[in-house]
C-alpha cells in the first residue's frame, strides 16, 4: 500500500478541512498558512484557493487562472503524482510564468503552505512559503553536456538574480521566475529582496558520479 | 445404457469439467501472480524506499527493477537540504536522460513512458557533512 492509496487519518482530514476552508492559522515563523508536513501514507486535500499571503509576495500568482495557465501534460503529471497528495498542491490554481532557459513551460503552483515550481520537462521543486520567500525554491536538472539547467522563484521586488561561479551570470527575473543554463562551477545564487535584504543561496547539483 | 450407467457417465463428465475448470483457474491465477511479481511486467507499481539516515553524497536506492517513469526525493526535517533524485538503467551506472534533478527539500520528476528497467535513487548533497533522513518514492504508470 502506498501513500497515494492510504486513507487519510481523522487528524489529517481535520487539518486539511481547516486549511481548505481558507482559515488562516498563524505560524511562528511567518504570518502565512501553516505548511502541511509530508508523511508517508498521508494524503492532503488540494488547497481550495491560493492563500493571500502567497499572492502578496509572488505576483505571478495574481488573478484567476485562465486557459493559458493550464498545466501541460508533463507538468500536470509531476504535480499529481507527488505534490498534490503530499503537499495539497492544486494544479488548477497554477499560473503560467513563462519559459525557462530550455524553453520549457514553467508554472507556479500553490499547495497547503507550500509553493511548487514545475516545468513541462516534468521536474518540480517545492518548498514552504517562508523558505520560498528566502529564495530556497530553486532546482536544477542535469544536462547531457555536463551543464545544468537552473530554475527558481524569488519574491516580488527582485528584478535580477546572480549565479556565482568562475564568472558571475546576471539573470533577469520575470513573473518571479528566473532560469539559466550554467556550468557545474556555479555554486551560489544571490539576490536582494524587496526589503533590501541580500540572500545567498548555496546552489548544488548532483554529486559527482 | 441403463440409468445407473448414465448417472455414472454424467458424474464422470461433471468431474472432468470441474477439474478442467480448476486447472484453468490455477493457470490464470499463476499467470496473474507472475505478472504481479515479475519486475518490469506489472502495470502500475509504487515503491516508497530509503527513508533512512544517510550520509551526503550517498545514493540510497530502491534496489528494484521496474519501468519507473516517476521518482521523488524528500527531506521532511527542519531547515533546507539539497536533495536529488535519479533513475539508473538496471545493472549500469547510466543515468536516465533528464536527471539527476535536484532542489531544496522536495524534488519530483515525471519522466516519459519507457519499457526499460530502472533502479530509483535519492541522495542529499552540500549538507556540510551532516546526515539526513531522505525519503524516496518511485512509480510506474
Amino acid at each position: 500500500m502506498t501513500r497515494h492509496t492510504i486513507t487519510k487519518t481523522l487528524l489529517v482530514g481535520a487539518t486539511s478541512a481547516l486549511l481548505a476552508g481558507g482559515i488562516a492559522i498563524a505560524d511562528a515563523a511567518t504570518s502565512g498558512p501553516t505548511p502541511v508536513q509530508p508523511q508517508p501514507g498521508t494524503s492532503y486535500a488540494p488547497v481550495s484557493a491560493t492563500p493571500q499571503e502567497m499572492v502578496a509576495s509572488f505576483s505571478a500568482l495574481q488573478g484567476a487562472p485562465s486557459a493559458g495557465d493550464k498545466l501541460d501534460a508533463m507538468a500536470q503529471s509531476s504535480i499529481m503524482r507527488g505534490p498534490a497528495p503530499d503537499l495539497g498542491a492544486n494544479p488548477d490554481l497554477g499560473k503560467f510564468a513563462g519559459r525557462d532557459a530550455e524553453a520549457n513551460l514553467v508554472y507556479v503552483v500553490p499547495a497547503q503552505g507550500w509553493l511548487c515550481l514545475t516545468g513541462s520537462d516534468g521536474a518540480s521543486t517545492c518548498n514552504t512559503l517562508d523558505k520560498a520567500l528566502q529564495g530556497y525554491l530553486i532546482g536544477t536538472v542535469q544536462r547531457a553536456d555536463g551543464t545544468k539547467l537552473v530554475r527558481g522563484l524569488v519574491p516580488d521586488g527582485s528584478s535580477v538574480i546572480k549565479l556565482m561561479g568562475a564568472v558571475t551570470t546576471t539573470v533577469q527575473v520575470s513573473n518571479n521566475v528566473y532560469s539559466a543554463v550554467v556550468g557545474q562551477d556555479v555554486k551560489e545564487m544571490d539576490f536582494t529582496d524587496g526589503n533590501g535584504v541580500a540572500h545567498k543561496i548555496p546552489l548544488g547539483g548532483p554529486p559527482p558520479q | 445404457m441403463g440409468f445407473t450407467e448414465l448417472l455414472g457417465s454424467l458424474r464422470t463428465s461433471s468431474t472432468m469439467t470441474a477439474l478442467k475448470s480448476l486447472r484453468y483457474l490455477v493457470a490464470v491465477g499463476a499467470a496473474l501472480t507472475a505478472l504481479w511479481v515479475l519486475p518490469g511486467v506489472a502495470s502500475a507499481f509504487d515503491d516508497s524506499y530509503c527513508g533512512a539516515l544517510i550520509d551526503e553524497d550517498y545514493w540510497c536506492g530502491d534496489g528494484s527493477r521496474h519501468t519507473f517513469d516517476y521518482n521523488r526525493a524528500e527531506y521532511n526535517g527542519t531547515g533546507n537540504v539539497w536533495v536529488c533524485e535519479r533513475l539508473l538503467y538496471d545493472g549500469t551506472s547510466t543515468v536516465r536522460a533528464g536527471g539527476p534533478s535536484c532542489g531544496y527539500n522536495y524534488q519530483t520528476r515525471s519522466y516519459g513512458p519507457t519499457t526499460s528497467l530502472f533502479n530509483a535513487q535519492v541522495t542529499h548533497y552540500y549538507s556540510g557533512g551532516a546526515r539526513h533522513t531522505i525519503y524516496g518514492f518511485a512509480s510506474t504508470t
